[in-house]
C-alpha cells in the first residue's frame, strides 16, 4: 500500500515541476510581450509608431487577416488559404527532398572514407554558396514557377542535412560493427540495426537546423515574380504600409516555425526515446 | 506645344517670383538663416533627381546657406522608411508611396513637385520573337515590373483600360530589372515594364520592342516625382525648407531651360549610364512650381484603381 501511495504522491510531484517548468518558460516570453507592448506603447516615436504598432494590435490582425475564417476551414481565412497554405507546401516539400537526398547521400559518404575524401571539397563549396545568389540560375531553368521556389529550398538546406548525416555514419562504435560481423549480419541489415540508428541524433539535429533555414528561404523565394505565398504577402504589406498586417506575417513566420520545431522534436523524441534514455541513466 | 510650355515656365516664374516677394515681407523670421544648413536628401536615381545634383553643381544650395549630402536609394518604400527614421530629412520620390504611407497615418510632408511624366518613357516591352504586337495582345500575360502594387502598376493598367483590355487576366509580378532580362528571354515574364536606362539596354541587348506606352490619355503630364519629409521636419525648420524648395525651383527651372545641363550630370548618379545614351534618356517634364493638385490628381487615380479606399485628401500633406 505504501509504494502505492509513494508512486502517487511521485506522479504528482513529477507533474508539479513539469507545469511549473511549463509556467516558467511562458512566463519569460509573457514579460518579454509585456515589455514589447510597453516600449511600442510608451516610448516609440510619434514619426515611426505606424512601423512598431503593439502587440495587442499585431495579435488582432494576425488573428483577423489569417485565422478569423469558418470552422469547415479549419478557421483559415481566404487570405491564408490562398497564402499560408502554399507556402507550407513549398516549405515542407523543398525540406523533405533535401532531407531525401541528404540523409542517404550523407549515411553512404559516412560510410566510405574515400568517396567522402573525393567529394567533401565539392561540399564543402557547395554549402559556402548563399542559396538566395543562385535565384537568377534557378529562374532562367524554371521560370516562376513553384519548381523553381523549391530548389531554392532544397539546394540551401541540403547542406546541413548532408553534413550531419555524414558526421553521424562516422560515429558508429567500431565494437558495435564488430559484433554484427560476429553475427553475421548483412550489409542492409548492419545498415539499419546499426548505422542508421548510430546516425539519428544527428540526422535529427540537420533537420532541425534545416528546418529553420527552410523557412527564411521559403520567405526569400516567394519575393521574386511571386503571385502568392507568405514572402509575397509580407512584401505587398510592406509596400502598401499596411504595417500591422506586414508584423502580422511576421509573427504567423515565428509561429509556424515555433510550431514545426516542436513537432519536429516530438518526433525525435519518440524515434530517439531509447537514447534520451540511455543518456538519463548516464 | 512649345509655345505652351514657355507660356506655363513663364508664368510660373511670374508666381515665383511673387511668392518670393512675398516671403520678403515676411518679416526679420525668414531674413535669418535656415535653421540647419547640412541636409542629407534620399534620391532614387530617376532622370528627375537631376535637380538635386544640379542645385548641388551650380551652387543653388550653398547660395541658401545650405550643405545638401545626396544619398541614392533603392526604393519607393525605402525613401519613405528613411526619412521617418530621420536618416535623411529629405527624400526624392514618386507619389505613390508617400501617399500610401500618409493614408496609413504616417506623417509627410510634400514640400516640392519635382517632374512629370512624358510619352514614350514608361513602356512596356515584348520580346521581339514574342507574339504581342498591339495593345491587345497583352491580355491575359503577365507583365514583371519593378513595383507591382506601385507607379507602374497603377500606369499600365490604366493605360490597358483605355486601350480596352481586360486587365482582370493580365497579372502583374514583382521582377528586378538585373533579373527581367532573363525572365523576359525564357518566357517568365511575357512583357515587361521599362524605363530608361533599361529600355535602352533591353532594346540594345535582347532587341525588344515597344507595345504599349503607358503614358497619354487618362495618364498624360503624369505627376512620377516630389521630395517629401517628416511633419515634424517642416514644422520644425521652415526656413530650412524655404530655402531648399528656392534652390530646387532654380535648378528646375535650369534643367527645363537646359536639356544638355541635365545630359551632362544624369551619369554622374544614374549607375551604368555612359555620357553617350545619357543624352537618349527619355526625360518628362520637371515641374516649374509647387502645385497641390499635382498631388492629389495621383490621390483620385489610387482610388479610382482602389489602391485606397476611397477619397483621400491631400491638403494634409500639401499645406
Amino acid at each position: 500500500m505504501t509504494t502505492n501511495a509513494d508512486l502517487e504522491a511521485a506522479g504528482r510531484r513529477r507533474v508539479r515541476v513539469a507545469l511549473t517548468g511549463v509556467a516558467l518558460r511562458w512566463s519569460v516570453f509573457l514579460a518579454a510581450v509585456g515589455l514589447w507592448q510597453l516600449v511600442t506603447t510608451t516610448l516609440t516615436p510619434e514619426d515611426y509608431a505606424p512601423y512598431f504598432p503593439p502587440p495587442s494590435t499585431i495579435a488582432r490582425t494576425l488573428y483577423e487577416t489569417w485565422f478569423s475564417g469558418p470552422v469547415s476551414h479549419a478557421f483559415l481565412t481566404p487570405n491564408a488559404i490562398d497564402h499560408l497554405l502554399p507556402s507550407l507546401g513549398r516549405l515542407l516539400g523543398g525540406w523533405a527532398l533535401a532531407a531525401a537526398i541528404g540523409i542517404p547521400v550523407g549515411v553512404a559518404l559516412g560510410r566510405s572514407r574515400h568517396a567522402l575524401d573525393y567529394v567533401q571539397p565539392l561540399i564543402h563549396f557547395g554549402r559556402s554558396i548563399p542559396a538566395t545568389t543562385l535565384i537568377p540560375v534557378f529562374i532562367v531553368l524554371f521560370k516562376f514557377s513553384t519548381a523553381m521556389r523549391v530548389s531554392v529550398i532544397v539546394f540551401g538546406v541540403v547542406w546541413p542535412i548532408l553534413l550531419n548525416a555524414i558526421d553521424g555514419a562516422r560515429r558508429v562504435e567500431p565494437a558495435h560493427l564488430d559484433i554484427a560481423r560476429v553475427f553475421r549480419m548483412s550489409r542492409p541489415v548492419r545498415l539499419w540495426l546499426i548505422v542508421v540508428p548510430a546516425a539519428a541524433p544527428r540526422i535529427f539535429a540537420g533537420l532541425r537546423i534545416s528546418l529553420s533555414l527552410s523557412i527564411i528561404l521559403m520567405v526569400t523565394s516567394e519575393l521574386v515574380g511571386a503571385t502568392d505565398g507568405v514572402g509575397f504577402f509580407l512584401s505587398n504589406a510592406k509596400k502598401g504600409f499596411e504595417l500591422p498586417e506586414m508584423w502580422s506575417a511576421i509573427v504567423l513566420l515565428g509561429i509556424v516555425g515555433y510550431l514545426l520545431n516542436t513537432a519536429l522534436l516530438a518526433v525525435e523524441r519518440r524515434v530517439l526515446g531509447w537514447q534520451f534514455n540511455a543518456e538519463e541513466v548516464r | 506645344m512649345r509655345t505652351l510650355r514657355h507660356g506655363f515656365v513663364t508664368g510660373a516664374l511670374a508666381l515665383a517670383t511673387l511668392s518670393a516677394v512675398a516671403c520678403g515681407a515676411d518679416g526679420p523670421a525668414s531674413t535669418s538663416g535656415p535653421e540647419r544648413t547640412d541636409l542629407k536628401v534620399g534620391v532614387l536615381p530617376t532622370w528627375d533627381a537631376a535637380a538635386v545634383y544640379l542645385a548641388v553643381d551650380k551652387g543653388y544650395f550653398k547660395a541658401e546657406g545650405l550643405t545638401v549630402t545626396p544619398v541614392v536609394l533603392a526604393s519607393s518604400e525605402e525613401a519613405v522608411s528613411r526619412n521617418l527614421s530621420g536618416a535623411v530629412d529629405i527624400a526624392h520620390d514618386g507619389y505613390v508611396s508617400p501617399i500610401m504611407a500618409a493614408s496609413k497615418g504616417l506623417p509627410l510632408r510634400i514640400i516640392v513637385d519635382s517632374a512629370r511624366a512624358k510619352r514614350d518613357m514608361y513602356v512596356i516591352v515584348a520580346p521581339k520573337t514574342s507574339a504581342i504586337h498591339e495593345p491587345e495582345d497583352l491580355a491575359g500575360t503577365t507583365i514583371g515590373m519593378l513595383n507591382s502594387k506601385g507607379l507602374p502598376a497603377l500606369l499600365t493598367r490604366a493605360a490597358l483600360r483605355s486601350a480596352g483590355v481586360d486587365t482582370a487576366g493580365v497579372r502583374f509580378v514583382d521582377v528586378s530589372y538585373p533579373t527581367m532580362g532573363a525572365a523576359l528571354q525564357n518566357g517568365s515574364v511575357d512583357a515587361s515594364f521599362a524605363t530608361d536606362p533599361f529600355l535602352t539596354r533591353f532594346k540594345q541587348t535582347l532587341g525588344v520592342r515597344v507595345v504599349l506606352d503607358t503614358i497619354g490619355g487618362p495618364t498624360d503630364d503624369f505627376p512620377i516625382g516630389c521630395y517629401h519629409t517628416t511633419k515634424r521636419f517642416a514644422e520644425q525648420n521652415p526656413r530650412t525648407v524655404a530655402a531648399f524648395q528656392r534652390a530646387m525651383a532654380r535648378a528646375q527651372r535650369l534643367a527645363v531651360r537646359d536639356r544638355a545641363e541635365v545630359t551632362r550630370i544624369l551619369p554622374t548618379y544614374i549607375s551604368g549610364l555612359t555620357p553617350q545614351t545619357a543624352d537618349t534618356v527619355a526625360i518628362g517634364d520637371f515641374s516649374p512650381a509647387k502645385d497641390k493638385r499635382l498631388a492629389q490628381r495621383v490621390a483620385d487615380f489610387m482610388t479610382e484603381q482602389h489602391v485606397l479606399d476611397g477619397h483621400f485628401d491631400v491638403s494634409g500633406m500639401t499645406d
